[in-house]
């Protein structure tokens, strides 16, 4: 109960605290990878100056402020702006995002890399094609999929036999936001398939999609059954520790 | 309605029966695809005198040297040279036999015993792998991990039927089997048989301190023996003489080299059954306002030790979280099984949720 009292009075601040330092890992993370893939040195090139550091500076603000803006936008979105959430969709982005290469996105986003047809496409081998662009999403059946499906037919429960707004609340989070989530997923695929540039930039909406309807069953879910706010943290603090992990191993790829 | 239900029964049970042969087949398919290679062809030999396996006094000749100078898995690798002896057909049925089994037993564990509960079984076995290839179709894994993970289930099973069921009878000639069962379960790997006999002592404790039970034989030398093959899996000296041949490090670099692999072991090998049994708990206890009974927190103990267990080992591989991976089903599929009992609405999202880790472990064995 002590315990309980402490979180209640400090939580807020635990979270914000906690929330920085995964922040300032991140940090650390994005410079190792943009640095020793050079987008700042490829930025300062085409800038005509062989002076790279403002450039990598460049590249490290604008990556963390796109990072905290993702994360804060859900946040804002579904109004769940407690330090709490920020933390929690910290962490499951960390867990389950793809990493985005800045010199892919760069190339991308200058022209230089051409969004031309896959050639598998071209040669008629459509498995082949499926294959290549679905591989980053196919991995989401193993761990995202099976997780919404049991979240979204809890929700649906839990809005059952309640009077009124609380039921549609509970079938509209589990029922449009379902469609919405499922129509955005088949969407990219398309594009994902048949433009090999486009795969990894689609394959992050997908994810990034699938973990704000995520967010959003969570929240239902804890308004319908407080023990989730307790007993949640086992599954955020599992998820802070898998970003951990994947932050640790683009470091030691990256670190120079 | 009930004309309704009789016939969504009738057809899940087919769906389910087709799911399980399909399953099967393209498990089938990658047995044989996969020739023995690797440490396969070394263990192939007598590895003593570098000739091919011609007999047991050949097996007794090669683990007695691999217990002296390689490793103390000598229970393992004998079983993996007899298999490798009878040829790549004969070892490719046991090994497919050794994974139906191992799924049955998973859902004798759980107490799920239906087609759903089999299907979910083996399709998770094969999902929420960290390495599929070098786990079950690979002999030396496929012997190491499934083979071993089937005959330590076997054995932890009449203690968790006496720890669920006190007054259910012992069954029959177990002070019979379950000792030499018990150095076999011992005797598996580095990890898993040290938690085997540490889960066995504690159920018995149990029994005999909160449940005022009698202490039976089988327990007793089931536990004991087990701690004998723990102590010979362990204390091998092939063991040291292998740890000598490691480079040394210093304190810091040696402390930070193990959190990583035990972080990556737990958060990237394991991390899609620690998922799937943290919510399914999540559900269990928030939702159901269920409890876990002394037979859940036995497996959850099995499960953590085998993993906390590694922390010893200089390295982590992917393929050696499969007996952590086993047990994380067990408790999953045991929990899904309650909630489903609860909840019988909630069938239909667990039809969707095999359907989608069903599609996902044909991917994985169509690329193997």
């Amino acid at each position: 109960m002590k315990s309980l009292a402490i979180w209640k009075k400090y939580g807020k601040w635990i979270c914000v605290v906690w929330s920085v330092f995964t922040l300032g890992l991140a940090l650390l993370t994005l410079h190792d990878m943009q640095t020793a893939e050079g987008t700042g040195l490829y930025l300062a090139f085409q800038a005509g100056t062989r002076e790279r550091g403002p450039y990598d500076l460049l590249v490290d603000l604008a990556g963390m402020m796109c990072l905290a803006g993702l994360v804060l936008l859900p946040c804002i979105l579904l109004k769940q702006r407690e330090p709490e959430s920020f933390f929690r969709f910290l962490a499951a982005y960390l867990a389950f995002l793809p990493t985005v290469s800045t010199a892919a996105l760069v190339h991308l986003l200058d022209g230089t890399e051409d969004i031309v047809i896959r050639q598998s496409l071209l040669e008629g081998n459509l498995p082949e094609a499926l294959r290549e662009g679905m591989a980053g999403i196919i991995p989401l059946l193993q761990v995202g999929v099976p997780v919404l499906v049991l979240a979204a037919a809890l929700c649906r429960e839990a809005g059952e036999g309640k009077p009124g707004k609380a039921e549609n609340e509970g079938k509209c989070a589990a029922g449009k936001a379902a469609w919405a989530a499922m129509a955005a997923v088949l969407l990219l695929i398309f594009p994902a398939v048949v433009f090999p540039a486009l795969t990894d930039i689609c394959v992050y909406v997908i994810f990034y999609a699938l973990l704000v309807y995520g967010f959003r069953l969570w929240g239902k879910l804890e308004a319908a059954y407080p023990g989730f706010r307790t007993w949640g943290w086992l599954l955020f603090v599992f998820f802070w520790f898998r970003g951990l992990d994947r932050m640790l191993e683009v470091m030691s790829i990256y670190h120079l | 309605m009930r004309l309704k239900e009789q016939k969504v029964k009738l057809i899940s049970g087919w769906l389910a029966a087709a799911g399980i042969v399909i399953l099967a087949l393209a498990e089938w398919n990658c047995h044989r695809r996969i020739t023995f290679m690797m440490d396969d062809l070394w263990y192939g030999t007598n590895l003593v005198t570098d000739q091919a396996l011609r007999g047991l006094p050949d097996i007794i000749e090669s683990q007695a040297w691999h217990f002296m100078n390689w490793g103390g898995r000598c229970m393992t690798h004998g079983i993996l040279q007899m298999t490798l002896m009878s040829g790549s057909f004969a070892a490719d049925v046991m090994n497919m036999a050794a994974v139906l089994f191992l799924s049955w037993m998973i859902c004798v564990m759980a107490d799920f015993r239906k087609p759903i509960g089999f299907l979910l079984a083996s399709t998770l076995l094969v999902a929420l792998n960290a390495n599929v290839r070098m786990s079950m179709f690979w002999q030396s894994g496929a012997v190491n991990y499934v083979y071993s993970t089937a005959w330590i289930l076997v054995f932890l099973w009449p203690y968790l039927r006496q720890l669920e069921r006190p007054e259910a009878p012992a069954l029959p000639l177990a002070g019979w089997w379950m000792a030499p069962l018990g150095l076999m379960a011992g005797w598996s790997n580095e990890n898993m048989g040290p938690a085997c006999f540490i889960v066995s002592l504690g159920t018995v404790f149990y029994l005999l301190k909160k449940n005022k039970a009698r202490l039976c034989p089988w327990m007793l030398t089931g536990s004991l023996t087990c701690l004998a093959g723990s102590i010979l899996v362990v204390c091998a000296p092939g063991n040291f003489v292998r740890m000598n041949s490691l480079e040394k490090k210093t304190l810091g670099d040696f402390l930070y080299d193990r959190f990583c692999s035990m972080l990556h072991a737990g958060a990237e090998f394991l991390f899609p059954a620690v998922i799937l049994l943290t919510v399914l708990a999540l559900v269990w206890m928030v939702c159901r306002k269920g409890r876990f009974g002394p037979g859940r927190w036995m497996l959850l103990a099995l499960a953590v030790l085998s993993y906390g267990a590694m922390v010893l080992s200089p390295h982590y591989p992917d393929r050696a979280t499969f007996g952590t991976m086993t047990i994380c089903i067990v408790l999953s599929l045991s929990l899904l099984g309650d909630i489903l009992k609860a909840k019988e609405r909630l069938k239909i999202s667990a039809g969707w949720m095999t359907l989608a880790y069903w599609c996902y472990a044909i991917y994985v064995l169509s690329g193997v």
